[in-house]
């Protein structure tokens, strides 16, 4: 391998991306605006679920009901209807998640201590937003009538505690993320599947000298295999570099989100993830003949698995053992637990090794394969 | 026309058949994918490797330890001596999630006035996602513990013959009865690699000819702007609606969603959904120069859909002006519709605003894709 002929297709390859400066800007700019689109579509904080109540008692109790309800904002008291076939649209629309019916006679059932049936009607076909909202109805008629309780006892001479009627208290501590915000155990996690746009880049660069008969004069010229494929990776890397600084500046400044380990740490093992990013794009590239076979390629295999089986959204430890196997082969799971590690704990070589270790296995890997590949399509 | 027509979409064909491992892509491809992320993302978030710090180790503690066994969510699985060693656990990835019962947990639940007894949960907040999760669960255990320790108590208290006060909640869920997270995510993952393929396949076609130099010879043909758009659309629209077919077929055998609406009404809104979607690709395919431009506003376009599908974020909470914005965007209402025909077995008859919406937008995107092409060819 000689260093100055690398060095030429280097140069040739940065002039490539530097010239077209729409291309460039948007090969430098891409992973951080789809970050930032990324973290407004898909931070899921389920909160303010549309609820519609029927208030069939209309007393001063069912009012006090349904006016907490809506209090802590996990649910919204949005629809108030009149009569059961109105409810009944609003869910069928979707309108409303849940909805909770008030039967006549609440506060006359309660106060005689008779128990009243409320009815609470959930629209399933988002559970998430279902869930969450019957946690909470549920949580909050407990509540209400815990303190009912406690009400109706002191009038008759008895303190609450000394009944045991309070509920065991469950006390909150969060690590890393005391506010238990969504968005800032997701976003490490999304810059690392942002982060494969400039290996998919490269992978149109090279497919494009392929398809516009380029590729041969290269070939044709002295510059050796390993020369050729590192002079084209190499720009696309520091791209890549640059954009990883680019989008830890948009998850800091503009998002809040806290950066507590070694941003020197994280660049290191950022490259670790580009070489192996980059191997996958040589060997699709060695693959494919056309751009649009190549860009759809790279798009199935970098970011869909990158966003869905990289443990963002879904754990790896609930996964299948078949399922575990495939998310630990794709690099962005391995980034992930980087990136994570490093935004949020602070965490330093002596934890994140495996993970620095399995990308580097990767890189080469893929590498070499790529090699072998490029070496049986030019003959 | 109908003859000049006929010999692009014949010329795409050959194009398409010359790069087989395209059409592979583009119709194995969203079909595995879709496999491998409803897979991933369908199952219920269970099992959570949990550590308990049991410093009470009484009868109480023990059956809340075992009502957390019971709950599937969790799974105790270390038993660390002390906080200390739970964080250590925490801080290796091993475990997100850490219960932490005081030592005179028992004496408060036996004797309330010493304070109230609780519980301690500690979560990773790294794993939101699971933390969450956890929360919901650890709060409905811990809640329901109390509530059966409250029971024993009522009737204790009875005798003293106070009317004491009790809610039944009586929940009916409909559409989804078992709260099946697959039956969201399905269907709605089936509508986001539809969108990806339309829009990929559409886009490229235009663009491709003018980076290689070809559609200048097109242009000198006697074929006129709305012929090529046409003969550059009906390859996109067989190949997409295959991926269609083929994804609805897994969604309804493999992940068992219910098919509760009408079959040919919803094979025949997909056509017309997909006829919107490749009118926004090919105005893409129209405004690019190169195919790297024409993936990275394909890739915009995406995340803009996603972003106001109200696949995540609820489109109704969103501030005014945003809420309207939602309704130019056309998979949220065909997500509406796909939900409506899957899940409800509903008709025109609920979601023919949708449907009005769809129409609308499809002959706006169309005509503006014809416009523009226009003007860039002539």
């Amino acid at each position: 391998m000689n260093l100055r002929r690398t060095l030429a297709v280097m140069r040739k390859e940065s002039w490539h991306v530097l010239r077209d400066r729409t291309a460039f800007s948007l090969t430098l700019l891409s992973p951080a605006f789809l970050l930032v689109a990324l973290a407004y579509t898909l931070s899921i904080q389920v909160r303010e679920v549309a609820v519609a109540v029927l208030d069939g008692d209309r007393t001063l109790l069912s009012r006090q009901y349904v006016q907490g309800l809506g209090a802590s904002g996990d649910v919204v008291v949005r629809y108030r209807a009149d009569d059961y076939v109105q409810v009944k649209r609003w869910l069928l629309h979707g309108q409303a998640k849940a909805a909770v019916i008030i039967p006549a006679g609440f506060e006359a059932d309660l106060r005689a201590g008779r128990q009243p049936a409320l009815q609470v009607l959930v629209e399933g076909t988002d559970p998430n937003a279902a869930n969450v909202a019957l946690a909470h109805i549920s949580g909050y008629s407990q509540r209400f009538i815990a303190r009912l309780a406690a009400r109706t006892l002191a009038r008759a001479g008895l303190p609450a505690h000394q009944s045991g009627l309070l509920p065991v208290e469950l006390r909150l501590r969060v690590w890393y993320n005391p506010t238990l915000k969504l968005l800032f155990g997701l976003l490490p996690a999304f810059i690392a599947v942002v982060l494969g746009m400039p290996a998919v880049a490269a992978t149109t660069a090279l497919v494009r000298e392929k398809e516009q008969g380029t590729f041969e004069q290269l070939v044709a010229s002295p510059i050796g295999r390993a020369e050729l494929i590192v002079g084209k990776l190499v720009p696309y890397i520091v791209s890549g570099m640059l954009s990883t600084l680019l989008c830890t500046a948009v998850a800091v400044f503009w998002f809040g989100a806290p950066f507590r380990g070694s941003l020197g740490l994280y660049l290191l093992l950022s490259a670790d993830f580009f070489l192996a990013t980059m191997a996958i794009a040589l060997i699709i590239s060695a693959l494919t003949g056309t751009q649009q076979a190549a860009q759809i390629g790279a798009v199935m295999i970098f970011f869909f698995p990158g966003l869905f089986l990289s443990g963002i959204f879904y754990p790896i430890f609930s996964m299948e053992p078949m399922m575990k196997m495939e998310a630990l082969m794709v690099p962005t799971t391995h980034y992930v637990f980087i990136g994570r590690g490093i935004f949020l704990k602070g965490q330093g070589m002596a934890l994140l090794w495996p993970y620095a270790l399995a990308l580097l296995v990767m890189g080469f890997l893929f590498l070499s394969m790529a090699v072998l590949l490029f070496r049986k399509r030019l003959g | 026309m109908g003859y000049r027509v006929w010999n692009l979409i014949v010329k795409e064909l050959i194009q398409l058949w010359r790069d087989r491992l395209l059409v592979l892509f583009i119709t194995l491809g969203p079909v595995m994918e879709l496999v491998l992320v409803a897979w991933a993302t369908s199952g219920e978030i269970e099992r959570i490797p949990t550590a308990i710090v049991d410093l009470d180790r009484s009868p109480a503690s023990r059956s809340l330890v075992q009502a957390l066994d019971n709950s599937r969510t969790f799974d105790p699985r270390f038993y660390p001596d002390d906080v200390e060693a739970a964080q250590d656990l925490v801080e290796r990835g091993r475990t997100p999630v850490a219960v932490l019962i005081p030592p005179d947990f028992q004496e408060r639940l036996d004797d309330p006035v010493r304070g109230p007894a609780y519980v301690q949960v500690i979560l990773d907040g790294a794993e939101a996602s699971v933390a969450q999760t956890a929360l919901l669960s650890a709060e409905g255990v811990v809640g329901s513990y109390a509530q059966t320790r409250m029971e024993t108590r009522r009737g204790q208290v009875a005798a003293l013959s106070v009317p004491l006060p009790a809610l039944e909640l009586r929940v009916r869920t409909w559409f989804n009865e078992a709260l099946k997270l697959s039956y969201y995510e399905v269907p709605s993952e089936l509508g986001f690699m539809l969108i990806g393929v339309a829009l990929m396949i559409s886009s490229l076609g235009i663009a491709r000819e003018r980076e290689l130099g070809t559609l200048e010879q097109l242009l000198v043909t006697p074929m006129r702007g709305i012929e090529l758009v046409i003969g550059k659309a009906v390859p996109a629209i067989v190949l997409a609606y295959v991926d269609f077919l083929l994804m609805l077929g897994l969604v309804l055998y493999l992940f068992h969603i219910p098919m509760r609406g009408s079959f040919a009404l919803l094979l025949t809104i997909a056509l017309f959904y997909l006829l919107v979607e490749i009118g926004w690709g090919l105005m893409i395919s129209a405004i690019s120069r190169t195919q790297w431009q024409a993936l990275l506003l394909v890739f915009s376009l995406m995340m803009g859909e996603m972003i106001f599908s109200g696949y995540a974020s609820p489109v109704e909470n969103m501030p005014w002006l945003l809420r309207n914005a939602a309704n130019l965007v056309p998979i949220k209402h065909w997500l509406i519709i796909l939900r409506s025909i899957l899940l409800k077995g509903a008709g025109v008859e609920v979601f023919w605003r949708e449907l009005l919406a769809l129409a609308g937008l499809g002959v706006v995107i169309n005509l503006l894709t014809l416009t523009v092409l226009r003007r860039r060819l002539e």
